[in-house]
């Protein structure tokens, strides 16, 4: 079977990116896995691409999680795209960074297996897909999203009292 | 029936239910307060995560023009090769060689040339150059070695002539056009204004190496070198994007057993550039820029 690799990527590749930088909160590391997880569908080309490279971008990152090593040549990437987008005054630019930062947090505090739900959902992901990418039964995915969601939220909203003090 | 329970809630927010189980979640809801409420929760929360997560996306960055002096861009190739060795795909030895070449075509010609005379100096280096192309004897065993030679204090300039007895060098006889251009160790601006025509500094034996269509849409050819076997072209686009292709003779050891040339493209990353290698004609293509993989893809279909 042929693999339209250029296909490929105009169909998924922004989307794995966005959830691969929700996941870890660094561009270029997510740029870098999703650019693993293409090399390896051109090697082994999937029949069911949107599941099949959602998983391997997933799998690759718990790989790495697992290989300090490879973080540290990382590093160096992010300060490449951590930027404030211009025009932006310094209070929004704040805020803005203020809420990331608790939505990051909150997304920590989830189990690994909601955090991939909740973040597959987010792109569009049916319920089969995700099935097929986290190896979840369907039957579990809708409670596995009523928990994290609500979990995330009530973490979420716990943080907004501490923040203002630091503001101030 | 029973209220419904929060899993089910959120299977008919994420609208996953099939028609029996949905229609009989809405009957309850339509006689249950109590659950009608929590899916309206149910139906809230889920937009507020999608917002939430919305925080989290990094807009691209501005597309960043690499300054091309030729330290730079030698550090680049460098750390490339050695990055891309720890790929998990196979980085094929003539693709090695290509990228050592290309290091060694900035070092010699940053080294040999350093005429800065008239159209006859001009005439007379223009063989010198093409003729030492041939012979590269200031050809580094690395890139370091050749890092190190254009980062001397006093970089030389660096000229690119006509062939003799090629078109263009009759045009600068007949004063149409430019004698030479300073190319290598200019700044960026100056190689915008290259024009293209000093660069074309191409055998008959190479030009039958080319790839089918020469030019890429949005970009200009603006420095060619040929070596033995390998030819190295750069572009550069309005913006400032460059881009490098490399052609060199597939060996033996990488055709692939399936090749369908072009139509298979490997992709790799580092040090933010994207890098794309294909193979079509007996002929191995790698093209790297800072561009995002999927639009160094398109520009590796103009040049199948």
């Amino acid at each position: 079977m042929g693999l339209d690799l250029g296909a490929l990527f105009r169909d998924y590749h922004e989307s794995l990116v966005r959830m691969l930088t929700r996941r870890t909160g660094d561009r270029g590391r997510a740029e870098e896995l999703a650019q693993e997880t293409f090399a390896r569908a051109v090697a082994a080309p999937p029949t069911n691409p949107r599941p099949w490279l959602f998983a391997v971008a997933l799998n690759l990152l718990r790989e790495e999680g697992r290989n300090a090593a490879t973080r540290e040549r990382r590093l160096v990437l992010v300060k490449d795209e951590d930027h404030v987008a211009p025009y932006e005054q310094p209070d929004e630019a704040y805020e803005r960074e203020e809420t990331r930062l608790r939505v990051r947090a909150a997304l920590a505090q989830l189990s690994e297996r909601d955090r991939d739900v909740l973040l597959l959902q987010a792109e569009g992901f049916d319920y089969d897909e995700i099935s097929q990418a986290t190896g979840l039964s369907r039957g579990a995915i809708g409670t596995t999203l009523a928990r994290a969601r609500k979990r995330l939220l009530d973490v979420y909203s716990q943080g907004e009292g501490g923040t203002h003090v630091a503001r101030g | 029936m029973s209220h419904v329970d929060d899993g089910t809630l959120h299977e008919l927010v994420d609208d996953e239910l099939d028609a029996t189980a949905r229609a009989a979640a809405e009957a309850h809801l339509a006689s249950c307060g109590d659950c009608a409420r929590r899916f309206a929760e149910a139906t809230a929360m889920a937009r507020q995560v999608q917002t939430l997560l919305g925080t989290l996306d990094v807009l691209p960055a501005p597309v960043r023009i690499v300054t091309p002096t030729p330290a730079r861009a030698v550090a680049l190739a460098t750390a490339n090769v050695t990055s891309m060795q720890r790929r998990i795909w196979t980085l094929r030895r003539v693709a090695l060689a290509a990228s050592a070449l290309v290091v060694a075509g900035i070092s010699y010609r940053v080294g040999v040339s350093r005429t800065t005379g008239d159209v006859a100096t001009a005439r007379e280096s223009a063989p010198a150059v093409a003729g030492s192309a041939q012979q590269p004897v200031m050809m580094p065993s690395a890139g370091v070695v050749a890092a190190e030679s254009i980062e001397r204090p006093s970089a030389p300039t660096v000229r690119i002539a006509p062939r003799v007895g090629s078109r263009a060098e009759s045009e600068v006889a007949a004063g149409t056009a430019s004698p030479a251009v300073d190319v290598v160790a200019s700044p960026l601006s100056a190689l915008l204004t290259a024009p293209v025509d000093a660069a074309s500094r191409v055998s008959a034996e190479e030009a039958a190496m080319r790839p089918t269509a020469s030019t890429l849409t949005g970009y200009q050819a603006i420095e060619e070198v040929t070596l033995p076997s390998v030819t190295r072209r750069r572009y550069i686009a309005a913006d400032g994007t460059a881009l490098v292709l490399v052609i060199a003779p597939t060996t033996a050891a990488e055709v692939k057993p399936d090749a369908r040339a072009a139509q298979e493209f490997t992709v790799s990353t580092a040090q933010g550039r994207s890098t794309v290698r294909w193979q079509l004609s007996g002929m191995s293509y790698v093209l790297q820029g800072a561009l995002a993989p999927d639009s160094l893809i398109k520009l590796a279909t103009q040049l199948k």
